[in-house]
């Protein structure tokens, strides 16, 4: 079996698994779950409520078909109903999604590009006490919580220093020309996408960084080097590919990883998205919403690294030819 | 000659000195908070004190004193670190050995275990958990555990294949030792160093883990932790009213916490692996 097609089997496996683990969850957990899937108190519902609620969830059905009527609920795209907002979920969904994509795409992109220059020229460089303060500082953002970065990094440069806006998406007058309001929207995602990025960032250098390290004792860079190349050709051409495929599967481990940093971001920008979402439904204990969430958000992050380990394979041509045996 | 060698030597164990500092000072906070702590961490005061030398770090809405309540939040906080490590390092090793080990379908089933649960996103998987098992300091362990023993199980696994391929193991199969006796006490006990290093870190992403879903409300709301402190600070209103004080102090407490474990396992990491490389330089 190749690589890609195990991940591809074990993606599929993951999805399937997360179904399973949504449809036993409120089946399993104590408490009842026609309250617990409605979002209800037991006080607050009459009798006949509970038993119009109990034939619409059809809970009084055996599990074998219960489990069909979710899978083809699913599979329709039906992720339930929110008691609480008074919509379906996908209804909800559908609005969030893009704002939450407009943080993370571009942090992903940002935080790759900066992971790999940054890395590159680090291991890179000569200068020892450079890389030792860069590399330091990487470590301690990385042991910085993320909410505890998003708000100082809120308190600092929106609270006291007022360079950007506190929160949100727009400002509460949006400007009517495109270009304005497009700038609008730029200058309010500065600051969360800045936030993912320093995030996101530590782990991509580090790799990179040591690769490189490591890659720089190698006797082609030694060889590169004799042949005069300048060392910008060495570090971004000769050494990049050979760094390029670990990268691009690290990128993809990460994903999910920056998808929960935008969903804090988004928490502490009040950014309407699908963190937020995600946080009041865990207040509110409304249930069909996050694991309505939860499986979109699943959705995302396994499809994105299907695709992650695709281009792995397009990029490195030792993957391509099968060179390396699967372990 | 010797003076280089010594500086050296000194400079090498700095960030060690740090982190097994910060952790002490950490350790002691968490068993004996009353020694450290100005006062009890239920008086009241007035709300919304500034910095002053009776209040350290000033006072929170209800009028609990920040220092205290910060020296006392300590010892929940490493205790679910500690024990959420524990668990999730036994899983992890268990899960790990076993898919090495094991040939055929048995091994291959277990990776595949692992990989489905590295692709779950573990922070969404977390909140909905929590939110259906309902907030407690045992239920977080749990959830926290079960989700976090991937990268151990990866790393033990690893490991495994590389000594279950060495000599001595294939020797000691020739000799007709039993596989259950192979594993337990000739693999297990040179994993040691990987489990090791794996567990202090998976302290920090537990203590991390903790801490995020504290902030996101569904901590235990009978015992403070950092997390919940900066909860607070954030739900209640002192991150509107820009209150520095009330949570900034547990948040750099995380970090120094998180670091400290960081460099302290970054040095017997270094040091396991100049022994690596030596054998290696030595086989060449």
């Amino acid at each position: 079996m190749s690589d890609i097609t195990k991940k591809i089997i074990s993606s599929i496996l993951c999805l399937a698994a997360i179904i399973i683990i949504n449809f036993f969850l409120p089946r399993l957990m104590p408490g009842d779950p026609v309250l617990m899937l409605t979002g209800q108190n037991e006080e607050s519902i009459s009798a006949a409520q509970y038993q119009s609620f109990e034939e619409k969830l059809g809970i009084n059905y055996p599990v074998s078909i219960q489990f069909k009527n979710y899978l083809v609920n699913l599979f329709s795209g039906d992720l339930g109903y929110s008691y609480h907002y008074n919509d379906t979920v996908a209804n909800l969904m559908k609005n969030r999604i893009p704002n939450t994509l407009q943080l993370a795409i571009p942090s992903i992109l940002l935080a790759s590009i900066l992971g790999m220059f940054l890395g590159c020229t680090m291991g890179y460089t000569k200068k020892q006490r450079l890389d030792k303060s860069v590399t330091t500082a990487f470590i301690i953002i990385n042991a910085i919580p993320s909410f505890l970065l998003a708000m100082v990094i809120v308190t600092f440069f929106a609270f006291k220093l007022r360079l950007f806006p506190l929160g949100g998406l727009n400002s509460i007058v949006v400007p009517h020309h495109a270009i304005l309001a497009f700038g609008d929207r730029i200058k309010h995602l500065i600051l969360p996408i800045s936030t993912i990025v320093l995030l996101s960032l530590p782990p991509k250098y580090m790799m990179v960084r040591n690769t490189v390290k490591s890659a720089t004792k190698e006797k082609y860079v030694l060889y590169a080097k004799a042949r005069g190349i300048s060392s910008f050709r060495i570090k971004f051409v000769h050494i990049f590919k050979n760094v390029c495929p670990p990268f691009i599967t690290l990128v993809g481990l990460n994903l999910a990883f920056v998808i929960s940093g935008s969903m804090i971001t988004e928490i502490i920008f009040s950014i309407n998205g699908m963190g937020e979402l995600l946080y009041e439904a865990a207040i509110y204990r409304d249930f069909p919403t996050l694991q309505g969430c939860f499986f979109i958000i699943s959705i995302i992050v396994i499809l994105a690294n299907i695709l992650t380990d695709i281009t792995c394979v397009m990029v490195d041509p030792k993957q391509r030819f099968g060179f390396y045996e699967s372990n | 000659m010797k003076a280089i060698k010594r500086t050296s030597f000194k400079k090498e164990f700095y960030s060690l000195y740090f982190g097994i500092i910060i952790m002490i000072v950490f350790l002691l906070w968490s068993i004996l908070p009353g020694i450290f702590s100005p006062y009890n961490p239920k008086e009241m005061f007035s709300p919304w004190l500034a910095m002053s030398l009776s209040h350290l770090l000033g006072t929170n809405d209800m009028g609990y004193d920040i220092f205290s309540e910060l020296i006392y939040a300590a010892s929940r906080t490493l205790f679910t670190g500690f024990c959420a490590a524990f668990v999730s390092l036994i899983i992890g090793t268990t899960l790990g050995t076993l898919s090495g080990y094991l040939e055929g379908w048995a091994g291959e089933g277990l990776d595949f275990i692992i990989n489905i649960f590295l692709l779950i996103p573990t922070l969404p998987m977390m909140v909905v958990v929590a939110a259906f098992v309902g907030p407690g300091t045992f239920n977080i362990i749990l959830i926290i555990s079960l989700l976090g023993w991937c990268s151990t199980a990866r790393a033990v696994r690893a490991r495994t294949k590389q000594i279950k391929h060495s000599p001595f193991v294939e020797a000691l199969t020739i000799s007709g030792i039993s596989e259950k006796q192979i594993v337990l006490k000739h693999i297990i006990p040179n994993l040691s160093d990987v489990i090791f290093a794996k567990y202090i870190m998976s302290v920090a992403s537990c203590m991390l883990m903790e801490a995020t879903v504290s902030f996101m409300g569904l901590g235990d709301p009978t015992h403070v932790t950092w997390g919940s402190m900066i909860n607070f600070a954030f739900s209640r209103g002192g991150f509107s009213r820009g209150v520095l004080n009330w949570y900034l102090p547990p948040g750099i407490c995380i970090t120094l916490c998180v670091l400290s474990f960081y460099y302290i396992n970054s040095h017997f990491e270094e040091k396991s692996k100049i022994v690596v490389n030596e054998e290696q330089s030595y086989m060449d």
